[in-house]
């Protein structure tokens, strides 16, 4: 099964790709979670495909360096719920937030309550700005959704000040699943560009990225050719209905 | 750090090297030795051999080493303590009188792409790149632990041959060397690199 390797792929993640561009403390959690995760497999692979879930709350999300980016301080960091069983995901969800650092990008004087000014002025102008959520339909969605989605916004916690409203909940793009290691190459090709460089060319951490996408991407993307070929439908309606 | 002559610029990687101090304490003499000799000169990172500072610089070694190229590199040169015969170059005065030869526009790119493109514009004259052992493509980024030759970082492994400092340069070893060298050892790849070996081994080589 391929999802037995997925622990040590984390923590090999976590202790020699990405030590460099996370904050303190960032690195030890990811590692607990992927030996949490990996005890879970390993305890239940023998009878029958284990069951299992990784899970990085929002409250203690993995959280990035302080990055620079076209002279703006922006801080990424990632959450996510996965589930499945064996090598099948049942439930995805992957929260990627991207924090303001400056307070002229924070808060803006003539669209801003007064009253936030204080509010992010005591938690040094950090605000979430942008977020996104790349998941997997829930079974119980109302809503017409793609299987795999791309929703930006979404349900906000308070501390996050976020500049987006918590209400809307479209449109959802259609969009590949992600995992950890996935966003964590995307985080280090948007934010951290030059410095990782060199890291991104190195074998050892394009097989690891291959890795993940094996187990989480291989099935959408053959999903998507198969739809592709279907001249009754479109990509979209295919994967909003039949998946 | 008097007597290795460091750059200032250096003295917090130098901390980062597990030199043998305590806070508070004198060195003692044949500690400080010892450390000069087995981790500051014996692994690339802060001083560069020949091979690993032309490869950092984007150039080959016989170049490196030509006459015009140590002259202009000369303040970079190791000066303290136990210098070996092949010499030892300072990684951050090489960048830093490399800095002062390139334009904006060169230094915008790598150094190891700026550099020799200031040399042959300065110069007038052509200059030997570093060539990966394994595609021949250049600039190539490292130097193969096991051939001691130049190597692109995607062309390469981590290996893991000693306890070195992770503030020194990791070693890595060339598809190349792992296609034919019996000087390889798979136990010291990391497991994700173990895997690979392989299919590294069925590879041609890249070069056409």
């Amino acid at each position: 099964m391929k999802i037995e390797e997925y622990p040590r792929n984390l923590e090999m993640l976590a202790r020699s790709y990405i030590t460099g561009f996370l904050a303190e403390g960032s690195k030890e959690a990811l590692i607990e979670r992927a030996n949490q995760l990996r005890f879970v497999i390993k305890n239940k692979r023998k009878k029958t495909p284990a069951t299992w879930k990784f899970s990085i709350p929002l409250e203690r999300p993995l959280i990035f360096k302080m990055a620079e980016v076209d002279g703006f301080r922006l801080q990424a960091d990632i959450a996510c719920d996965i589930e499945g069983c064996g090598d099948d995901i049942s439930r995805q969800s992957v929260v990627l937030r991207v924090w303001s650092l400056d307070e002229n990008v924070s808060y803006r004087e003539q669209l801003d309550a007064i009253g936030l000014k204080e509010i992010l002025e005591s938690c040094d102008w950090k605000r979430v700005m942008l977020r996104f959520h790349l998941d997997r339909r829930d079974p119980r969605a109302r809503k017409l959704e793609p299987l795999y989605h791309l929703q930006v916004g979404g349900t906000a916690r308070d501390e996050e000040n976020c500049w987006l409203h918590k209400s809307i909940e479209v449109p959802r793009f259609h969009h590949p699943p992600m995992d950890i290691v996935l966003l964590c190459e995307f985080i280090l090709v948007n934010f951290f560009d030059k410095e990782s460089e060199n890291l991104r060319k190195k074998p050892e951490w394009r097989s690891l990225v291959r890795k993940s996408q094996d187990i989480f991407q291989s099935n959408y993307f053959t999903n998507c050719v198969n739809h592709l070929k279907d001249t009754t439908s479109t990509l979209l309606e295919s994967s909003t209905i039949n998946s | 750090m008097k007597v290795i002559n460091a750059p200032e610029i250096e003295y917090e990687n130098l901390k980062l090297a597990n030199p043998p101090i305590d806070s508070g304490k004198e060195w003692s003499v044949s500690d400080a030795a010892a450390w000069i000799r087995n981790t500051l000169i014996k692994y690339p990172g802060l001083l560069y051999g020949p091979m690993h500072a032309a490869t950092f610089l984007g150039i080959s070694k016989g170049a490196f080493l030509s006459n015009p190229i140590q002259e202009v590199f000369s303040k970079a040169r190791y000066s303290g303590l136990f210098p070996p015969p092949d010499g030892r170059w300072w990684k951050s005065r090489l960048q830093q009188i490399a800095n002062a030869m390139m334009t904006q526009r060169e230094r915008n790119l790598l150094l190891r792409e700026g550099f020799p493109m200031a040399w042959e514009r300065t110069r007038k004259t052509a200059i030997g790149r570093s060539v990966c052992v394994f595609s021949g493509d250049s600039p190539a980024e490292w130097v193969c632990y096991i051939l001691k030759k130049p190597v692109m970082i995607k062309y390469s492994l981590s290996y893991k041959p000693d306890s070195r400092p992770p503030v020194m340069d990791e070693a890595r070893v060339s598809f190349e060397a792992i296609r034919t060298s019996n000087e390889v050892n798979d136990e010291l790849f990391n497991p994700l690199g173990k895997e690979l070996l392989p299919e590294i081994r069925r590879m041609q080589k890249a070069r056409s």
